[in-house]
């Protein structure tokens, strides 16, 4: 096989050039949209989403061979971490631009300049309020809700989160309580 | 009705997004009682209310670009990334981090309890558990006892900390940027030191692991003429690993401990020690291959050298699973409070030395300096 330069295209699938090449691709090509989907949903910005989905296969890259059997669930529990973590940082670098310019924030993303401006404050809020209450919640409860509200089946989420599959209907039907009660909804 | 029991509320929200998931029994049940059918009803309301809540537009990623971009990613950065990379890479970092260790036996020692401990504890959910430190708890051990604490290795195979080496970054702002922590920095230094002279440093995602291997502990005890428990049936290669980082440190004065270059003072006798640093760290992830809480904590607590007081100590740990076990001096150790939790100090009033480590929401915060230690504790307790 010819040598190829750093991020030139390869030949199938781009490329992978040995059986564990071809694995990881397979991986990626089967598990990335889904990763970018869990993560969208709690940053709402695809951007950030694409960007946590490929921070979390590099990391995993690093440790792990795609064969390995808990190779999804690995996937899918660092890609709801780094996302929540992404969340934390964004709430406290928010507490801090608000202290000193409260209403002079630009509306950052392109598409919302399009928008009614007391609308997407109004979304903005409503997302700092849910962010804020999913961040109070235990990790693990944060994790089982974007797992299962992301379409995850209850036997994906269990593989993940490393439990039965017939204690995740009760972990999900706490999130859920307990998520309701943060956001003053139950 | 059924003659069968009311159908459970995990089991009823089950139901809802997987209706085949019912026993018929639990369907004629549901068809009749009016109690699950109400509870039913509230179940899928929050269901569907959460659903609301986190409901999102379907994103369509470029599958194909982020595999490319991924790939680039992994060919350019070989060092980090790629086989004999992470091996350069943790060899420089972790030649770094034993040569400050040898120095702090109290940052040695708290590593490698909360890698024995708080491993342990997180272990008990089993493969890809996180591990969330919520509060750090002090385990008195004699100096003496601390060189005696047994090396990992001897029993398994240790993956030293893998990550980037720290780098300096020019701004807190960057610092925090890039860690994604938040730092107070003290608005009133201590006499003596320069606001001027800080540096702020950054220390990526860092990662290592133990395996335990029956045989190379085995090879160890004959050597060693020493008795070694058991290792229980399932322990023997299975892999238990840390996750760290990322974390930030501002470094007023002295040498700053980067691994090449700059203003390392690293290998040098007379390197100049930080007049005050306060850093703070993303807590430990933990991760489990499967063995359980028990068995990791009972046969890693009887290893030779473990003093039967600091077992004792992890051993009488409320909840191990949550809690980050930091080894102190029996002599200055101290049990502090700092914004309002518990922390964890080593130190005395005489402004030789202080240290003090605290937890917040799962970010482990310390700050050191040449202080006494309630200065020290003052000064941190105002970083809110």
């Amino acid at each position: 096989m010819a040598t190829m330069s750093a991020g030139e295209a390869r030949p199938s699938a781009l490329g992978a050039s040995s059986g564990a090449d071809e694995a990881f691709d397979r991986l990626f090509l089967d598990e990335y949209p889904r990763l970018v989907r869990l993560a969208h949903r709690l940053l709402g910005d695809r951007a950030e989403a694409e960007d946590v989905a490929q921070e979390v296969f590099l990391s995993f890259h690093a440790r792990h061979p795609a064969t390995s059997p808990q190779a999804r669930g690995w996937l899918r529990t660092a890609a709801v971490h780094t996302a929540l973590n992404r969340v934390r940082s964004r709430q406290r670098r928010a507490r801090r631009e608000e202290r000193h310019a409260r209403l002079e924030e630009p509306l950052r993303r392109g598409q919302d300049g399009m928008r009614d401006p007391e609308r997407v404050l109004e979304q903005r809020e409503e997302w700092a309020l849910l962010h804020a209450a999913l961040t109070r919640l235990r990790r693990r409860q944060a994790a089982v809700l974007l797992l299962r509200h992301s379409g995850f089946s209850y036997a994906e989420t269990a593989a993940a989160l490393g439990v039965r599959v017939g204690q995740v209907g009760t972990m999900v039907r706490r999130a859920e309580q307990a998520l309701r009660r943060e956001v003053g909804d139950g | 009705m059924a003659e069968t029991a009311h159908v459970h509320e995990g089991t009823l929200r089950r139901i809802h997004d997987e209706p085949l998931c019912a026993t018929l029994e639990e369907r004629e049940h549901l068809d009749a009682c009016a109690r699950c059918q109400e509870a039913s009803s509230r179940v899928r309301d929050d269901a569907e209310r959460v659903g609301a809540l986190l409901a999102q537009e379907r994103v369509e990623p470029d599958v194909t670009a982020a595999l490319r971009a991924v790939r680039a990613r992994l060919d350019q950065a070989p060092g980090r990334l790629g086989v004999l990379g992470r091996r350069r890479a943790g060899r420089a970092f972790s030649g770094w981090t034993a040569r400050r260790w040898r120095r702090t036996p109290l940052v040695a020692a708290g590593v490698a309890v909360a890698f024995v401990a708080g491993t342990a504890g997180a272990a008990a959910a089993g493969w890809l558990t996180i591990f969330e430190a919520r509060q750090v708890h002090g385990v008195a051990i004699a100096p003496a006892d601390l060189s005696g604490l047994p090396d990992l290795s001897a029993f398994g195979r240790v993956t030293g900390i893998r990550g980037a080496a720290p780098h300096q970054v020019p701004t807190v702002a960057d610092a925090e940027r890039e860690s994604g922590l938040h730092l107070s920095i003290p608005q009133q230094l201590p006499a003596g030191v320069s606001r001027d002279a800080v540096t702020y440093l950054v220390v990526d995602h860092s990662t290592g692991s133990f395996t335990f291997e029956a045989q190379q502990a085995a090879r160890w005890a004959a050597d060693h003429g020493q008795a070694l428990p058991s290792m229980p049936r399932g322990l023997d290669g299975s892999t238990i690993g840390v996750e760290v980082g990322p974390g930030m440190a501002a470094i007023y004065g002295g040498d700053v401990p980067l691994p090449a270059g700059g203003r390392s003072g690293e290998g040098r006798d007379d390197q100049a020690l930080p007049a005050l640093v306060i850093g703070a760290v993303h807590a430990p992830a933990v991760h489990s291959s499967g063995a359980g809480l028990g068995t990791i904590e009972d046969y890693l607590l009887h290893l030779p050298g473990v003093p039967p007081s600091l077992a004792a100590q992890i051993r009488a740990i409320g909840d191990p699973a949550s809690t980050l076990p930091i080894p102190i001096p029996a002599v200055n150790g101290h049990d502090v409070v700092v914004q309002g939790v518990h922390g964890v100090a080593v130190g005395d009033e005489t402004g030789v030395g202080s240290i003090l480590i605290w937890e917040r929401g799962s970010v482990v915060y310390g700050a050191a300096g040449s202080l006494p230690l309630s200065r020290l504790v003052a000064l941190a307790d105002a970083l809110r």
